[in-house]
């Protein structure tokens, strides 16, 4: 009886006490003193803003929602486009690659690629996987292109520029939202987003299933499903942690595309992307802040086959398949003044690759440390001067600096002038470093004392490769035209490349369709250029104007092996996106694109790819259903329906997808 | 008649006729805090540097405050919402000012004036003075933008009036109650606006403050806001009085009742105010800004 009174009284005690308190305590809707002078958590630390263009010791170009929105993308190695320079291009409807003024091969990617902060590319080949990212296009709020020798800033691999994909704040997608995209070739996509917030606690989780047929005359349809989730708790006034998961589970189609691997059978893969990733921003009182980044990244590609090669070798299980794993610490401390911005970091990167065809018996982790600094200068009103240095150890490159050193000046508030120079370099991925190639074929023994056993080495480590390297000089002007909303960029540069790294063929008469081979190094090249970004705003009209103009000469070859890298960059490069706002919730968009003639040296070798020319067409219209806001989106790629004819048939033939979204 | 009254009576008259001015200076000021440490301490010992030396401020809790204790003080001085809130309930006849509380429908609502002896000194800043700032910062190009929950409230009506009579172009962001914040301002700002944030609970809190931040900023839209810690969240700059500014302007008022009586105005905005610029995100925006000095001296 005692403890039931005791049980009754505070229960009655418990209903009754918060009101009390709340009855004190204004309504959340009254103002009162205490809205002008408690603290808002900080949003846009340092770490979050954009650096000013007219600040930033290299050419930067920001892909916006905006363009996102507008260009009618989908894969989001597509969205490059939009940046002077850059080349994309497809060696299948899947298997996507983009380089910065050239384009050697799809492996090799000589950028660096990050999402969030994340380095994306696979240890293995140093292979740039767009299609296996964890994210879709809705996912990200702006990439950040920059266009020019990096590793001071990003480390090896930086080393013609970074690509920096930032993806949206939990707190921006509040709500559900439905999107369905359905087209011609099998595009089927869907997506589904929810975000909240709990307290201090904002999250959003994507769910994304996307399948298409991939090219017409090709065995390349793709088949994924995402996830992706991202959590931003503050913490504290100045704390924020984000964490991040991703998984991207696909299965592709794989053939041998038209010769260039005749023991290549159709058949399919799938590929496994999982990454986690967790961050801590402290931004101190004055400013300063610091950064703590732990992610995982992990890539299971299971892509084994049965290869059909030539009498009397048969048929010999192939796997190309690996798995890798990174796992990646990084800590950036940040400081300002009025005349200065230092940023001092670290980093301790362990890659583990498993191969068990492409580094047959080989379990090698490569350890990467490295400590950098940079700092913006303000020398005076005019003159800031950037400084970059980042030293570099890793198993595979050994100890490099690279250096940077770049002055701007701001003639006036309008007009801002920039020469810099630069050094980056690349290290060797796990695959140049360490190949040793092996298949099995059962029947190698008959055909001589050539192949001894089952197990053939066909790509063998016979050198300890260097670190490529990049010398670069650039002279930059960015301004704007008496402030009216016309903003130009324009940048002339020369690069001289070395140490290039390549595969070279071991003539051996009776081998089996893939020829033999080893990493070797040495070749070099000059690449000169210029590149021009217009863009203005006029009422309801935005305007986007990309050019770029290229050269590689000077080639020195290592080898007598015919290089082409002469043709391996476009002369022209020409972007041009239009957005309207009709006024009426209705925008539209053109976006046309041009790509010289040039070659992708490692699949289309020999083959001079014409001029492409593409125009994309978009029409959206915004509108409530059921009280809900809508959008439906029409979407015209290839209009002009522009067919250039290679080896591997990579050509969007004119498509069009419609795209109805739901928010609720 | 007067010279046949006894001479205390005589006294008593001429008492009642002098200034009122004499009945404050002989009372000391009753200062009514709304809690007891942080800012309210801090208002209080400004008010106490700043006023008449001859004053004497007794400093009680709102929650201590009854009829006798008001009744004994012919000048009361309340600091803060809750202390302002909990005075005008006892409709004192007495002198009161209500320091350091919100200009809004609200408010007013909740703190009545009871006589002509109330004063009112808010925390807000004039609207003309944002009008002006914005002015500085964008002479031509850009439209103001303001949210409210209401299109018919007071300070909609006053920016959009001023901003009319300065040219200035001008929309208004209609936000429901419970809509989603982070959708509106990301589906209506564009980048040729700037985004004028004036208080308003409902719309720009610590749950919001992250969604509106980000979304202008991704839009290219900068933010004049109404608090340096706003500011230091990442709007582009502030205007603002502190606590002593506010202070200040209420020991002001004390001293003029004190020494010349009853004021004809009755509801005061601080005089002095505060520039906060975050250049962080000034550089980041690409906007060129003046100093902290410069942009005030321009206003004032």
């Amino acid at each position: 009886m005692f403890y039931k009174s005791i049980l009754i009284t505070l229960t009655i005690i418990t209903q009754i006490l918060p009101n009390t308190a709340l009855a004190e305590e204004p309504t959340t809707s009254q103002l009162t003193e205490s809205d002008f002078f408690n603290d808002f958590p900080v949003v846009l630390s340092a770490t979050r803003l954009k650096q000013s263009k007219n600040n930033s010791p290299t050419a930067t170009t920001i892909i916006d929602r905006d363009m996102i929105e507008a260009s009618g993308f989908t894969e989001i190695v597509d969205l490059l486009r939009l940046a002077p320079g850059m080349l994309v291009n497809y060696d299948s409807g899947h298997v996507a690659n983009a380089g910065y003024q050239f384009l050697l091969d799809r492996y090799r990617v000589r950028l660096q690629v990050l999402v969030d902060g994340m380095s994306v590319y696979t240890p293995l080949l140093g292979e740039m996987p767009w299609t296996q990212l964890g994210l879709t296009v809705d996912d990200i709020e702006r990439i950040e292109v920059i266009r020019g020798p990096s590793s001071a800033s990003y480390g090896p691999n930086a080393m013609t520029g970074v690509i920096s994909i930032i993806t949206r704040h939990a707190v921006l997608d509040k709500g559900s939202k439905f999107k369905v995209n359905q087209g011609v070739n099998g595009r089927s996509e869907q997506y589904f987003t929810i975000g909240d917030t709990k307290g201090d606690f904002d999250y959003r989780l994507s769910l994304a299933k996307r399948k298409d047929d991939g090219f017409k005359r090709r065995y390349d349809s793709k088949d994924l499903s995402i996830v992706n989730f991202r959590g931003d708790y503050q913490a504290t006034n100045n704390d924020e942690i984000t964490f991040s998961f991703s998984n991207n589970s696909g299965i592709y189609q794989e053939d041998a595309s038209d010769g260039l691997n005749d023991s290549m059978p159709e058949h399919t893969k799938s590929v496994k992307q999982l990454s986690l990733q967790s961050k801590w921003v402290h931004s101190f009182s004055d400013g300063d802040n610091f950064t703590l980044n732990y992610y995982q990244q992990n890539y299971n590609d299971n892509n084994t086959y049965l290869g059909a090669f030539d009498a009397p070798f048969g048929n010999a299980p192939i796997d190309e398949g690996a798995k890798t794993k990174r796992n990646n610490i990084e800590f950036t401390y940040t400081t300002y003044s009025d005349w200065y911005k230092l940023t001092l970091g670290a980093l301790y990167r362990k890659d583990k690759t498993l191969s068990s065809q492409f580094l047959y018996n080989i379990n090698k982790d490569i350890i990467t440390r490295q400590l950098f600094t940079n700092a913006e200068l303000h020398l005076n009103e005019k003159n800031i001067l950037n400084i970059g240095l980042l030293h570099d150890n890793n198993d595979t490159g050994g100890t490099t600096l690279a250096p940077r050193i770049a002055l701007n000046h701001h003639i006036n508030k309008n007009h801002t002038t920039r020469i810099s120079y630069s050094e980056s370099t690349r290290s060797p991925f796990a695959l140049e470093e360490y190949t040793n190639r092996v298949i099995n074929l059962p029947n190698a023994s008959t055909v001589g004392p050539l192949y001894p056993g089952y197990d053939i080495t066909y790509w063998e480590d016979l050198y300890d490769l260097e670190p490529e390297r990049i010398k670069s000089f650039d002279i930059g002007y960015i301004g704007k035209l008496n402030n009216t909303p016309t903003e130009i960029d324009i940048r002339f540069y020369k690069s001289q490349l070395s140490n290039i790294i390549y595969l070279k063929d071991i003539e051996v008469g009776g081998f089996p369709t893939i020829v033999p081979g080893y990493y070797s190094q040495g070749d070099a090249f000059n690449i000169t250029g210029f590149e021009a970004t217009l863009s203005h705003k006029f009422k309801n009209t935005k305007v986007i104007l990309n050019y770029a103009k290229t050269k590689i000469d000077e080639v020195k070859l290592a080898s007598e092996v015919k290089s082409g890298y002469e043709t391996g960059a476009p002369e022209n490069i020409i972007s041009l996106l239009i957005i309207h706002d009709f006024n009426n919730k209705i925008k539209g968009s053109a976006g046309y694109y041009h790509t010289g003639s040039y070659q992708q040296l490692c699949c289309e070798s020999g083959d001079l790819q014409a001029p492409r020319n593409r125009l994309d067409l978009t029409l959206t219209k915004s509108f409530k259903l059921a009280g809900y806001n809508s959008k439906i989106k029409f979407v015209l790629q290839n209009a002009t329906n522009d067919k250039v004819e290679t080896r591997l048939y990579n050509n969007y033939d004119r498509q069009g997808y419609i795209s109805f979204s739901l928010e609720l | 008649m007067l010279f046949s009254l006894p001479l205390f009576a005589k006294l008593g008259f001429f008492c009642l006729f002098i200034t009122p001015a004499l009945s404050y200076s002989q009372e000391s000021v009753l200062v009514v805090t709304s809690s007891q440490g942080g800012i309210y301490q801090d208002f209080y010992a400004t008010l106490k540097n700043e006023s008449n030396k001859k004053t004497s401020l007794s400093q009680v809790n709102f929650s201590d405050v009854d009829n006798k204790i008001l009744d004994n003080h012919k000048l009361i001085v309340s600091i803060g919402y809750k202390a302002a809130k909990a005075i005008s309930k006892y409709e004192t006849q007495n002198t009161v000012i209500h320091s350091l509380i919100p200009d809004n429908e609200s408010s007013h609502n909740n703190i009545p004036c009871m006589n002509n002896n109330c004063y009112k000194v808010y925390i807000n800043q004039p609207t003309n003075r944002y009008i002006k700032l914005f002015k500085k910062l964008f002479p031509t190009g850009k439209k103001l933008v303001l949210a409210t929950i209401n299109t018919n409230s007071k300070i909609s009506k006053q920016v959009k009036s001023i901003s009319e009579k300065n040219n200035i172009p001008y929309k208004e962001i209609y936000i429901q109650k419970d809509s989603n914040i982070s959708r509106i301002f990301t589906s209506k700002l564009n980048n040729s606006d700037v985004l004028l944030a004036l208080p308003n609970p409902e719309i720009y809190n610590a749950n919001n403050a992250k969604s509106i931040i980000l979304s202008s900023y991704h839009a290219n839209v900068p933010i004049i806001a109404y608090s340096k810690s706003f500011t230091k969240a990442g709007a582009l700059i502030s205007l603002y009085s502190s606590i002593d500014d506010i202070a200040e302007k209420t020991a002001n008022i004390i001293n003029s009742i004190i020494i010349d009586g009853p004021q004809r105005q009755k509801e005061y905005y601080p005089d002095n105010f505060t520039i906060e610029i975050n250049s962080a995100v000034a550089r980041s925006l690409n906007i060129e800004i003046d100093t902290k000095s410069a942009i005030k001296r321009k206003i004032k």
